[in-house]
């Protein structure tokens, strides 16, 4: 009886286990989806930012150019793509970490010993910003 | 005219760094990690090296503990520009022997002055 019960309890986990699993995957896969969307908007604007600078360089003599307020701010947002990506990386980390702590779970339970368990990596963001404001300056 | 390289794994960024120290009036070198930045750096004659932090094959930390190490850049200026802003990182940085430390993203004007004030 008691078998039973926990036999039933562990097929429970199971299926929700692999819910989690369906969910991250498909985080995952989003997640992908929005890196080529953000690559190619950083391509386009990047190519256009380049025309922008040849035409504006044929208007300026070389070393007298000062950067416009308007261009210091396109320079300052076009550096999005960089933190974008890092901020998407690192997100596709704690979902390896997470799928891997599910399996554990599921799995080691039943068949592992504690040493299997191992710790969770302890993953610092490389990214901590919460919009585009520059950032700040420090000389030793 | 002063020479800078410019070290980042990111286009984009290698782009904007580019364009902003150019319109300022110098010649700027890019590399695409910290292997290729030490490669660069050891047969050019850099003023300033502008790198990145988290990068493939070797990160900016290494890249300024190498560059200490050559002779010819034991007083070259390095500036880390990083999206890493931890007081531990920064801490690593200077022991490192890096000149400063600039989280990204950078404004162009406020780099353009920084590398004016370290390059002396």
């Amino acid at each position: 009886m008691q078998t039973n019960a926990s036999e039933n309890a562990r097929e429970a986990a199971q299926v929700w286990a692999n819910a989690c699993h369906a969910q991250l995957s498909e985080a995952e896969c989003d997640m992908h989806r929005l890196e080529t969307l953000i690559t190619q908007t950083a391509q386009t604007l990047s190519a256009s930012f380049q025309t922008i600078e040849q035409r504006w360089k044929d208007r300026k003599a070389e070393g007298e150019m000062l950067v416009d307020e308007e261009v210091g701010r396109a320079v300052t947002a076009l550096q999005f793509h960089d933190l974008a990506t890092q901020l998407l990386g690192h997100a596709r980390k704690r979902i390896a970490v997470a799928e891997e702590g599910l399996k554990k779970l599921t799995v080691l339970p039943l068949h592992g010993t504690a040493a299997d368990w191992g710790a969770p990596p302890d993953l610092a963001a490389p990214v901590g910003h919460a919009n585009l404001e520059t950032g700040t300056v420090e000389l030793f | 005219m002063q020479s800078i390289l410019a070290v980042d794994d990111s286009a984009s960024m290698r782009q904007m760094v580019a364009f902003t120290l150019k319109a300022a009036g110098f010649n700027v070198v890019e590399a695409a990690d910290g292997q290729e930045g030490l490669d660069k750096a050891r047969g050019q004659n850099v003023n300033l090296v502008l790198t990145d932090q988290n990068m493939p094959r070797m990160d900016g930390l290494s890249l300024v503990r190498n560059l200490r190490g050559l002779p010819e850049y034991k007083h070259v200026p390095i500036l880390i520009l990083t999206t890493e802003s931890s007081d531990a990182m920064k801490a690593q940085g200077k022991a490192a022997g890096a000149t400063g430390w600039l989280v990204k993203p950078f404004d162009p004007n406020r780099l353009v002055d920084v590398v004016r004030k370290v390059i002396g």
